[in-house]
């Protein structure tokens, strides 16, 4: 999957997840449905799409959209 | 016809034999309008995570659960439970775990038991108690336990999770997350419980079981078109096996079966007749409207031969044609459409209203005794008269007064009576108990056997003693009575009853006008000197039928106190 690919499904889960458009520059501080809840419903259904597994670490700090994508991109390129 | 359109759509996300995916599930929008059912989660860890599976189940149903959270409250001390809100279940969801540092499961279950029976007294909503799962204590006493108590309590349900334990195995816990989650379970535990608690326990609790099946042939209970490839031409796969077998199990569970198909009579007949493989014989089935007539007639008339309004009815179709019709005539009617058979197996496992918690010996009785009814009318048309064709059939009425061992029973009854029952009351456990336990009411069941079949208890009447008055509350006649035409007869019985444990002069029946009861308000209208022009109201009921001399009718009438017996 490419870099691209992944920013379109982090995306649309994103969006699905919070019923609301999303962009690259999407965070928890800009955006305020995106709460506790829904951050780890988000990143479970990131986990489940991707078939990867973040880190406790991970889970409790990845918190803007570009984060997420730098992540899983990284989890891709090893 | 989008909402029909968009819940056939959904069918495939929500009812798959696979573990549903949270972001599929959340991109299932809300289309039309529902209406909302409160419920309220004691809990002492996070709920919210399964409440979001839940609510597109919810919507396809046509509700919208409305959450109410207590606080993360080891001590369970059941706080807001007096509020106004008005609730229609209580979910208790612990995690037991958190208790057993500091009590052992012995003690754990007493503490637990008689916050339980404080509970059970505040409220007379339905409890739902999740089981205990763990993986550092052994639960097995503390669930038999607790299973245990349900059973000694009115209205209370143990929900055993150890099915999605197993189903995951290694992966129903996940303590990497907890912090954020405010729980341990991961998260296909919290789809997989979500899931169950919407398509099967809630259904359960919250609304009255589907009473029939109705399928199509061609492409649903086999591979291939009959009227083209001929009876051995026809394909039982493994799936359409399956799925033969799980319609089978439902109908020995007390689910009709019926066909509706266009196809001539003669080849279904002589398809059952050679195809000694398929699981589902033609005897299994109560019904049949096999014909090149709209499928809308076929399913009115089915659901008139059987007893029940076609909003009881679940409707298995390959042809999206002819789901939509049908729909369209009988919008409260199920409907599943036969993709592969795999897909409609899973859809037929998962479908709200489908899967009941616990069968009654009566609910096996169901099948049977319908199947009888076609003797019952035939000796009916045969016979001279009305006492020759009563004589014939040999029926005995038992009238069990107070009868506490039936308390469940008689809230399934009232529960999910539709069409003679009179007030809707609609009383749980709870409520009968209070009733049965109150020198204001008294509380009759009927049982009805014949020659042909034991019908098991298929009458409620509870009596409510005013000054001057006996109110009839609740009047519910199970469907299978009906058409023996004894309505009569069983609450002129009742009423006899009811007043020689009180005297009073005027008797009356609570009455409330809705879609199906029309059979019961019927019967009301036609014994009561009043016009029943309300939505709801009280009939007063004339002395003919209060009176009625029922030494005319040769029927064996068992009359049986058991007020005090065996009360909780």
């Amino acid at each position: 999957m490419t870099e691209i690919n992944v920013q379109e499904n982090v995306m649309q889960i994103f969006s699905t997840m919070l019923g609301a458009a999303v962009d690259m520059g999407t965070s928890r501080i800009n955006m305020p449905a995106w709460n506790s809840l829904k951050h780890m419903e988000i990143m479970f259904a990131i986990e489940e799409q991707f078939d990867i597994q973040f880190s406790e670490l991970e889970l409790s700090e990845l918190d803007s959209l570009s984060e997420i994508v730098n992540a899983l991109s990284g989890k891709y390129a090893t | 016809m989008n909402r029909l359109v968009d819940r056939l759509n959904w069918q495939s996300t929500l009812f798959s034999g696979a573990i549903p995916k949270r972001v599929e599930l959340a991109s299932l929008n809300v289309s039309w309008d529902c209406s909302t059912q409160r419920i309220r989660i004691h809990r002492n860890h996070s709920f919210e995570h399964i409440a979001s599976i839940m609510q597109p189940y919810f919507t396809y149903s046509g509700w919208y659960g409305d959450f109410i959270y207590s606080e993360y409250d080891d001590s369970l001390g059941w706080a807001g439970i007096n509020s106004q809100q008005s609730v229609v279940l209580e979910i208790i969801w612990l995690d037991f775990d958190r208790h057993s540092d500091f009590l052992d499961p012995n003690e754990l279950f007493k503490w637990f038991s008689q916050r339980l029976q404080f509970l059970r007294q505040l409220t007379t909503n339905p409890i739902l108690i999740a089981s205990w799962i763990s993986e550092q204590y052994n639960t097995d006493d503390f669930n038999q336990q607790l299973t245990n108590l349900s059973n000694e309590l009115p209205g209370i349900w143990v929900y055993d999770r150890s099915l999605v334990w197993q189903e995951l195995a290694g992966k129903y816990f996940d303590r990497r997350a907890a912090k954020l989650t405010g729980t341990n379970l991961s998260d296909r535990a919290c789809i997989l419980h979500g899931r169950e608690l919407a398509c099967r326990w809630l259904p359960d609790l919250l609304q009255p079981r589907i009473k029939g099946i109705l399928v199509d042939l061609d492409r649903t209970l086999y591979e291939g078109v009959l009227g083209e490839d001929g009876v051995d031409g026809v394909i039982l796969t493994d799936a359409h096996r399956a799925l033969q077998v799980e319609l089978l199990r439902l109908q020995q569970t007390g689910l009709f079966l019926a066909i509706v198909s266009r196809n001539e009579w003669l080849d279904v007949e002589q398809l059952f007749r050679n195809r000694p493989d398929f699981p589902l014989q033609l005897g299994h089935f109560s019904a049949f409207a096999v014909n090149w007539q709209d499928k809308a007639e076929n399913v009115q008339a089915i659901a008139a031969q059987i007893r029940v309004s076609p909003d009881s009815l679940l409707f298995i179709d390959d042809n999206l044609g002819e789901i939509c019709t049908v729909a369209r005539q009988y919008p409260g009617l199920g409907s599943i459409l036969a993709m592969s058979a795999g897909d409609t197996l899973a859809a037929l496992s998962w479908y709200p209203g489908v899967w009941s918690s616990g069968l009654t010996a009566t609910d096996a009785l169901r099948v049977h005794d319908l199947k009888m009814s076609v003797s019952r009318e035939l000796a009916l048309k045969q016979a001279e008269d009305f006492q020759e064709y009563l004589s014939g059939l040999g029926i005995q009425l038992t009238f069990d007064i107070n009868p506490w061992e039936q308390l469940k029973r008689l809230a399934e009854l009232s529960a999910k009576t539709n069409q003679f029952n009179l007030s809707l009351g609609r009383w749980n456990a709870v409520a009968l108990e209070s009733a049965l336990g109150s020198d204001d009411y008294c509380v009759v069941s009927v049982a009805l056997q014949d020659r042909l079949s034991d019908s098991g208890v298929i009458g409620l009447v509870i009596g409510q003693y005013n000054e001057e008055m006996l109110l009839l509350k609740e009047v519910c006649i199970s469907c299978r009575a009906l058409g023996r035409k004894l309505e009569d007869i069983i609450l002129a019985q009742s009423i006899q009853i009811l007043l020689a444990q009180q005297e009073k002069l005027i008797v009356a029946a609570a009455y409330q006008k809705a879609e199906r009861n029309s059979p019961a308000l019927q019967w009301l209208q036609h014994h009561s000197s009043d016009h029943l022009d309300t939505r709801d109201g009280i009939g007063f009921l004339r002395p003919e039928l209060i009176h009625l001399d029922l030494s005319l009718y040769p029927i064996q009438r068992i009359v049986r106190d058991l007020t005090g017996a065996n009360s909780i």
